[in-house]
């Protein structure tokens, strides 16, 4: 028995001194010192099935890592670059577009990426029923290197949907080719219903593609890429490796980012955190605009909000400036003008018609105006209804969404003060965007978003005035809101009578700039004067990025590349890896030994300064640090006398 | 003949009080089965929604590549009545058929998850109980053997404290002090990139390294627990004829530690261990999410957050079924380790 204990015990020994002496050896050897490796989260563990095809929900994404499309989208400029394909057509009398592709490209696997892979990926997005079905009804092999597609109807959305959005070529012939080729012949809901299901369960043996990295594991740690050799622009790649830990909370990337172990990330900060970042010497911000904000949405169905005053009183009443602070300083901007279109495109698409906008800076004595010339009353501190009644409002916004959540409660406080009564509700978020509530009109005052993800303002305006979520807007504003704006006069530069939703979708088809910039102003200004939602404040992406191991795109002369990290951040940095943008900084990785080296880190932005740190040059993530595993051993030393007591 | 039929009569007794608890245990199973289901059931929420918000707040996409992404999910999700999904799952169930996951790994069999994840718990929630519940009967005892001194006050309060630290709290300090600032641990996952899983030295080394800091979290939080209940019930034992007895006889007072006090004390904390045995299976959700752990805490976060009905189920029926047996267990061990229980049974 005596003899047992002494066994375990030495087993735990061994195993703590093990465990304890591995902590001394520095995890990256001298000798791999100078492979370049860049550090960017990433939401994938094992377990590997699901996560290696790209038709499943939880799958290893990586676009412009690994993966890539036919054009890369300039969100700023609205613009689309050659990525898979070197050019394109647009033919509009003849109904089509002809895609010409790049001729050497491979995929991850060594087989040549063909037209057959573009025909592919498009049959599989027709199996999911992706937007760009909307406006095409085939697509053509012409020869290895040409694809056609036929158009259906003509947009102006058609070039985003077909180069960028539901472009990701991620599907290869060689593999996919069977499941597309049965979506092809399938002719009943029915038998595309079980291919969709067998797709799903389809297990490939790794994550492919065409783009500079390739797949190389995952563990439950990490997900590892290497550089691809026969990536079409290799010469251009500075980059060996790229690792994607997995880190879940955002409280723990910002230790990541503190003990710099993370070279490009967009872990959302709070103030304190932010300026803490900043100071960092080896940390630089970048702030983006993340293309969209937070909306107050007033709900028709209630019978006082249908009153234009009413929507304006409460307009007036709210600090845009002090909701966008409780939301999160750093990461939120009150909008100057709400029309629903954008800050970062403000100047292109209304800069001219400013004069005519409402700020609606807060004013409470024109609130009380407004509200007494609807027939409201106020009462000991208390407004109620020309019936009579205490005027009391919900307000609903998703719970957990911590931001929303904050704003929200100062919006309440501010309604509250105002003499409003108004209930905060904060139901669970899946629930909130469902019928349950939001969706199905369940409020009378909510949140949602505006802007929709795109600097071009039809997204907006269609979220605005059509749709959200594929729910149309007269299921959560009431039949009274499409009422409301069929006939709404213009006024300001404008006149006449307008159809607020035709004009919408008039902005996804019409082409000329003229006429875009026309319609987008109408609309802007019905928004601005009508108020079927109240913009508050737009929200900004926080990139980090490591100016001491690498040399990046400086914000000020490439700020379109930044901007595109909006919607895909991963994506933004393939592009500026692919463009040769992102280079080894040579005091980091060409240090030869461990032995502390000054490093000089100019760090650019809006203060350009230069400061000298003293770092030890090893490559990130790593340690030298020779400590001994000292909580194991204490461990060991609580539980050895546990098991060799003796019984007497 | 007869003496085997009187040694069965015998036993007869004894098989009729484990047919009883086992009957008792399978109902308590069949219920609390049945009530999870329904509970699962009614939260709000749809799967599908749950993960386009979560494509949209956390990966940054827009609505429509989120939904078309989310709706892959679509022919996962059971149809027709709860009342009939009700039935089709305890079937399956009873089949140890636990469904497919939905959302967190669209089409994977729940149970082949859980298989993945029940190892990594108990590595780490396993050995972090053993060794919480080793340091807090030894703290415990040796408290009540000095209680109403300084260092008992002390250790009380203390202990008191800690105690109602959260889990992610002590989580998070231990990762900033130990994984970031001493750089001595790693911080995330269950083993490296650079070491081959399987039964090598290089991979187990990696996995102690890895588990180390959950389980020092873990341990901090609950060694208080068992400290203090043991403190409470040795101070119980203290004023027990046998051990006045025990002192008179002139026992060694280490004897009298160990084989009197200890042992007597330690029975009223062996049913809490034995249920602490059967929720361990549940992992230790935010200690797990924090280290990004691959264990069934985290598993059951996932499940949580995209609405991931058959995950969910999953994770509290294995709870369930492990907290039963291990109650049942300890009902049999009690009679074995406690001779007043078996003479009374």
């Amino acid at each position: 028995m005596a003899g047992r204990k002494y066994v375990l015990a030495a087993i735990l020994m061994v195993l703590v001194v093990l465990s304890a002496t591995s902590a001394t050896l520095p995890l990256v050897k001298a000798e791999q010192k100078k492979e370049v490796v860049l550090y960017t989260h990433g939401w994938w563990q094992p377990y590997p099935r699901n996560r290696y095809n790209p038709f499943a929900p939880r799958h290893i994404g990586l676009t412009g890592l690994v993966k890539e499309r036919l054009a890369f989208w300039d969100k700023l400029n609205n613009k689309y670059e050659p990525w898979l394909a070197e050019s394109w057509e647009f033919k509009e009398n003849e109904k089509k577009v002809i895609i010409h592709l790049r001729k050497n490209v491979y995929w991850h696997d060594g087989q040549k990426f063909t037209a057959k892979d573009v025909w592919t990926t498009l049959m599989l997005y027709k199996l999911f029923n992706r937007p760009i079905w909307k406006y095409i009804s085939d697509v053509k092999v012409i020869d290895d290197y040409t694809v056609e597609y036929d158009v259906k109807e003509w947009s102006y959305l058609l070039p985003y949907y077909l180069l960028y959005r539901d472009a990701e070529i991620v599907a290869p012939y060689h593999i996919y080719g069977k499941f597309a080729e049965q979506v092809a012949k399938a002719q009943s809901e029915s038998e595309l219903n079980n291919i969709r299901t067998e797709l799903i369960k389809f297990e490939p043996k790794t994550v492919l593609g065409t783009g500079p990295f390739k797949f190389e594991k995952i563990t439950t740690s990490e997900v590892v890429l290497v550089k691809f050799d026969k990536y079409w622009n290799a010469d251009k790649i500075h980059i060996d490796k790229i690792v994607l830990p997995y880190i879940t909370a955002n409280e723990v990337g910002w230790l990541y980012y503190r003990s710099g172990q993370l070279d490009y990330d967009v872990f959302m900060m709070p103030p304190a955190v932010y300026d803490e970042i900043k100071k960092l010497p080896f940390a630089e911000v970048t702030k983006v605009y993340d293309l969209s904000g937070f909306a107050i949405v007033y709900n028709f169905k209630n019978p006082y909000l249908r009153d234009l005053r009413v929507r304006e009183a409460i307009a007036y009443v709210i600090d845009k400036q002090k909701v966008a602070q409780a939301a999160g300083g750093s990461a939120f901007e009150p909008v100057d003008y709400p029309t629903g279109i954008l800050k970062v495109v403000e100047d292109k698409w209304i800069g001219d018609i400013k004069s005519y906008l409402n700020p609606y800076n807060t004013n409470p004595s024109k609130a009380e105006e407004l509200l007494k010339e609807a027939g409201f009353t106020k009462k000991n501190g208390k407004w109620y209804t020309p019936d009579g009644k205490v005027f009391k409002l919900s307000f609903v916004v998703p719970g957990g969404w911590t931001d929303w959540v904050a704003a929200a409660k100062e919006i309440t406080d501010e309604l509250k003060n105002f003499g409003i009564d108004v209930e905060l509700r904060t139901p669970e978020s899946s629930s909130y965007w469902s019928e349950d509530w939001y969706l199905g009109g369940n409020y009378d005052l909510a949140f949602d978003f505006f802007g929709a993800w795109m600097t071009y303002p039809w997204a907006a305006f269609n979220r605005i005035f059509i749709e959200v979520n594929d729910r149309p807007k007269s299921q959560i504003q009431g039949q009274d809101f499409e009422k409301f704006f069929e006939n709404v006069k213009l006024g300001g530069p404008f006149s006449g009578t307008v159809n607020a939703m035709q004009l919408t979708e008039k902005l996804a088809v019409i082409w000329d700039p003229k006429e875009q910039k026309d319609t987008a102003q109408k609309l802007a200004w019905i928004v601005n004067h009508y108020l079927p939602i109240f913009p508050i404040a737009e929200k900004q992406l926080m990139i980090y990025y490591n100016v001491q191991h690498f040399k990046w795109p400086d914000p000020k002369t490439h700020f379109n590349l930044w901007q595109a990290a909006a919607g895909g951040h991963q994506e933004a940095l393939g592009w500026m890896i692919i463009n040769g943008y992102v280079q080894p900084n040579p005091s980091y990785w060409e240090a030869t030994s461990t032995t502390p080296t000054p490093t000089t880190v100019v760090k650019t932005e809006t203060q350009v300064k230069t400061e000298t740190v003293t770092k030890t040059a090893t490559a990130t993530g790593t340690s030298t640090s020779a400590k001994t595993c000292g909580p194991a051993v204490l461990v060991a030393l609580a539980i050895i006398p546990l098991l060799m007591r003796r019984r007497r | 003949m007869d003496g085997s039929s009187s040694a069965l009569k015998g036993y007869m007794p004894v098989l009729k009080w484990f047919t009883k608890r086992l009957l008792i245990a399978l109902i308590t199973i069949y219920f609390a089965v049945t009530l999870s289901f329904f509970v699962v059931k009614a939260m709000p929420g749809d799967p599908v929604q749950a993960l386009i918000q979560m494509f949209v707040s956390q990966y940054y996409m827009d609505y429509d590549s989120a939904k078309s992404l989310a709706e892959a999910a679509a022919p996962f999700i059971p149809k027709g009545s709860v009342l009939h999904q009700y039935i089709s799952y305890l079937i399956s169930f009873l089949h140890g058929n636990l469904g497919v996951s939905i959302s967190y790994s669209t089409g994977t069999p729940v149970k082949d998850l859980l298989i993945q994840s029940i190892p990594w718990t108990v590595l780490v929630v396993g050995s972090a109980l053993i060794i919480s519940f080793a340091i807090g009967i030894l703290i415990g005892t040796g408290m009540a053997y000095v209680h109403g001194s300084k260092i008992d006050s002390f250790l009380a309060v203390f202990f008191s404290v800690i105690r109602s630290i959260p889990e992610y709290v002590v989580a998070l300090v231990l990762l900033i002090v130990f994984g970031f600032h001493f750089k001595w641990f790693p911080t995330r996952g269950a083993y490296s990139p650079n070491v081959t899983p399987g039964f090598n030295l290089p991979f187990i080394k990696d996995v102690l390294k890895h588990a180390a800091l959950p389980i020092l979290s873990w341990v901090i939080v609950h060694v208080s627990g068992w400290a203090l209940s043991m403190r409470a019930s040795t101070v119980t034992v203290l004023g027990e004829d046998y051990i006045t007895y025990a002192k008179i006889r002139g026992l060694p007072s280490r004897r009298i530690l160990v084989s009197y006090i200890g042992k007597n004390a330690i029975l009223p904390l062996f049913t809490s261990f034995m249920l602490s045995i059967g929720f361990m299976f549940g992992g230790s959700v935010f200690i797990e999410y924090i280290f990004a752990y691959p264990g069934v805490g985290n598993l059951l976060y996932q499940a949580i957050t995209m609405r991931d009905t058959y995950l969910m189920l999953g994770v509290f029926n294995i709870i369930i079924v492990a907290v039963v047996i291990s109650a049942l267990i300890a009902d049999i061990l009690y009679g074995v380790i406690d001779p007043r229980i078996r003479r009374g049974a």
